[in-house]
């Protein structure tokens, strides 16, 4: 103990007398542990932001299928299902998106009927107040919406549909706490929906089925196929995949564009060390022949290397956490969650735990540890006098 | 004791501490092969005061370095108080070295960045750094070499005297029975070289087996010398 | 200056203590953001729920990137659950054949060749 601890000490006081080459490179690492952390952050709480909500959403959607597209679907058919011995309640919602040029964006227009607009909002949700049963002009607006118009509550929104413009009353605008579903959406009476969206009375965009017991889901998917020729069924259990899909695949991509970088760091800080300047390998030397071992002479260099790695690595992994979760990582952004108008404030909540960020480090740290332990090994085994030759 | 003139070389001798029967080293330098020791054979008896002489480029460094098993032979035998290095694992002939062997070579010289002392201290990390007494011991042998006002000072800003002073206190620090020195008077002034080899004699006198490769006439032709051994070409003569 | 051999590995512990405490720092940071999250998730189910997706609101742009839990199976450059990826790996990896068969026609050939 005594022995690692004043090796320990003299490798303190080798960190020092190399500064400047162990600063830098202890930065380099810094900065690629940092961005690595920041993507792998950032798409872990989004992940987390989904699959904690995903539960909300209806168990069945079955979205019909014509000429292998989604098609509108007839709501008389919603008798059909809501027989079945599973099944809860049946809605046929109608939902589409509205191209606002002027927004260079889609505004996700969702219909609500009165009672669900009483049941589920109150006033933690939605600043103002909610659209009145029967007002068919009224609605909630999203917060990426409303900041982007500056919006206040019972402001007009003037959209014109069919060559006529129709004016929509904001009485109400979901808090930004809720932007990360709620950002481009105009919640309208169902009425309205349908004008803006051009959908025919008689007709919805899909149907929303809540089960009792979710695992007859197989059951209700088979019967909804049998009565509707081709449909297309999204199981709720299944929606987590999306953004498993999503983000992993974004975030792969992410990676797999740092490789390059985290390689020629690699390769960079291989040929500093590697370079093994006379100094220090004469440094090896003048330790062999005082009689350190060469275990010794190792084992300082492990321990230099390991300080200079283990905190880059960590101050790395901080300012990663620091640029996800408190600046709201500016510039990653764009690349990870894909481009738009219509921004919502991200408030997310980190999924990472101990383990992985303790796994993240030691996949920098330990190959950074060889990668300088192979030249100080070569000079170390030698004869002393060949690792410090050259000057005889 | 000490002044015998004749040269001990049998490997027998029930005295010898450091002995070398018939070992070449040969280095490789791009095709060509540079012999740098060939064929000696010496033995050394404890408490005695040895000098190697001979132009640069001789092997004396080498020799030296194969004496206290720092350099292995590339054939012959080297012994350090009668245990043969040569075949010893690694860490056996460095545990042998730490023990036995002090040395201050030109070229080990003390590491620049560290303060003297610290450099001073080096050696006793590896068993677990230097005790309150250690730096006592370390302070008194830097008194003795007149660099007690320098201890705090770094390398790179000592003199070349006082770096070679430096280098052989930092031999003394684990009181090894051996001392191997290369050109332990070079860079200094005749008032410190006659220091150094006051230092040495004395050094002998405690029962120390001292060796000196050197090309000073102040060191080699001093009469309290035991041994003086010409080298040339590799060779003793 | 004195000479301290333990002064290095004391201002090493300042440093390892710096680096600990940050780490605590953040690790709070985690929990409080947790804890808002318990009365935050629910209001969020709520307004999920109303809206009937969970697809998080980061593009306004095409319709498989706002929601691709709903996208169309048969566009191109489809996101959603059970797509074909469009990159080789997701030849080589393809999701499970039962999401594939979800919405999926059965199709069998009627061999009417002599074998």
């Amino acid at each position: 103990m005594r022995r690692a601890l004043a090796i320990l000490d003299y490798a303190l006081g080798a960190t020092r007398r190399r500064g400047g080459r162990n600063l830098a490179i202890a930065l380099g690492l810094a900065f690629v542990v940092g961005l690595v952390s920041a993507v792998l952050l950032l798409t872990g709480a989004l992940e987390r932001e989904f699959a904690l909500s995903v539960d909300a959403t209806p168990d069945l959607v079955v979205q019909r299928v014509i000429a292998g597209r989604p098609a509108l679907i007839e709501v008389d058919s919603v008798e059909r299902l809501r027989g079945l011995p599973a099944v809860r309640s049946v809605r046929a919602r109608v939902w589409g998106y509205l191209f606002v040029p002027s927004l260079e964006a889609n505004v996700t227009i969702v219909g609500a009927s009165p009672g669900e607009l009483g049941d589920t909002l109150t006033d933690s949700i939605v600043e103002g107040r909610r659209p009145r049963p029967g007002a068919e002009r009224e609605c909630i607006a999203g917060d990426a919406l409303a900041r982007h118009l500056g919006l206040r509550p019972g402001d007009g929104i003037a959209l014109p549909v069919h060559g006529e413009i129709r004016v929509l009353d904001a009485v109400g605008l979901f808090h930004a706490e809720s932007a990360l579903h709620s950002a481009d959406v105009l919640v309208v009476s169902e009425a309205m929906a349908r004008d803006l969206l051009s959908v025919p009375e008689g007709q919805a965009t899909d149907l929303a089925i809540r089960l009792t017991t979710p695992d007859e889901a197989g059951v209700v998917a088979n019967h909804a196929e049998i009565a509707f020729g081709q449909v297309r069924v999204l199981d709720k259990r299944l929606l987590a995949r999306t953004y498993e899909l999503t983000f992993g695949g974004r975030s792969g991509l992410s990676a797999i564009m740092l490789l390059p970088a985290l390689a020629a760091f690699l390769l960079l800080a291989w040929e500093r060390l590697t370079g093994l300047g006379g100094v220090e390998r004469r440094e090896i030397g003048v330790l062999k022949a005082i009689g350190w071992s060469t275990s010794d002479v190792l084992l300082a260099r492990v321990m230099e290397s390991g300080l200079v790695a283990l905190g880059g690595a960590l101050f790395g992994l901080l300012a990663g956490y620091l640029y996800v979760f408190h600046l709201g990582a500016p510039g990653l952004r764009a690349a990870l969650l894909g481009w738009s108008t219509l921004y919502p404030e991200l408030v997310l909540v980190p999924n990472a735990d101990l383990g992985q960020a303790a796994a993240l480090l030691g996949a920098v740290v330990v190959p950074f540890i060889a990668v300088s332990l192979v030249p100080a090994w070569r000079a170390a085994v030698v004869d002393p006098d060949e690792a410090m030759r050259g000057t005889t | 004791m000490s002044g015998d003139d004749e040269r001990t070389e049998s490997p027998e001798s029930t005295d010898e501490v450091l002995g070398v029967s018939e070992v070449f080293k040969r280095y490789r330098d791009g095709d060509a092969t540079v012999e740098a020791v060939a064929g000696v054979t010496l033995s050394l008896p404890r408490a005695s005061l040895n000098v190697l002489v001979g132009p640069s480029g001789a092997g004396k460094t080498t020799l030296l370095g194969m004496l206290g098993g720092l350099v292995l032979p590339t054939s012959g035998d080297a012994r350090i108080d009668g245990v043969s290095v040569v075949h010893l694992r690694d860490h056996h002939r460095t545990a042998l070295r730490r023990t036995k062997v002090g040395f201050a070579f030109q070229d080990l010289a003390l590491i620049q960045g560290m303060t003297l002392l610290e450099n001073v201290l080096l050696p006793l990390t590896p068993r677990g750094g230097a005790r309150k007494e250690d730096v006592t011991r370390a302070e008194a042998l830097l008194e003795r070499f007149g660099l007690l006002d320098k201890r705090d000072r770094r390398v790179e800003r000592l003199s070349g005297g006082e770096r070679q002073r430096g280098a052989i206190a930092r031999t003394l620090v684990l009181e090894p029975p051996i001392l191997l020195l290369d050109e332990p008077t070079a860079h200094l002034d005749s008032e410190n070289a006659a220091a150094i080899v006051d230092a040495l004699v004395e050094l002998r006198d405690d029962g120390k087996t001292v060796v000196a490769a050197t090309h000073d006439a102040r060191l080699a032709e001093d009469g309290r010398v035991d041994r003086s051994l010409t080298m040339r070409d590799g060779r003793l003569c | 200056m004195p000479y301290t051999p333990g002064k290095r590995l004391i201002r090493l512990l300042v440093v390892c203590a710096l680096f600990a405490l940050a780490l605590i720092v953040v690790g709070l940071d985690v929990r409080a953001r947790r804890q808002d999250e318990a009365t935050r998730i629910g209001r969020t189910r709520a307004v999920v729920g109303l809206l009937g997706f969970a697809d998080l609101a980061l593009s306004s742009d095409a319709r498989w990137l706002r929601h691709p839990s709903q996208a169309e199976s048969g566009a191109a450059f489809a996101d959603l659950p059970g797509a074909l990826d469009i990159d080789p790996a997701g030849a080589a990896i393809g999701p499970p054949l039962t999401l594939l068969e979800q919405g999926g026609t059965t199709l069998t050939v009627v061999h009417r060749s002599a074998p």
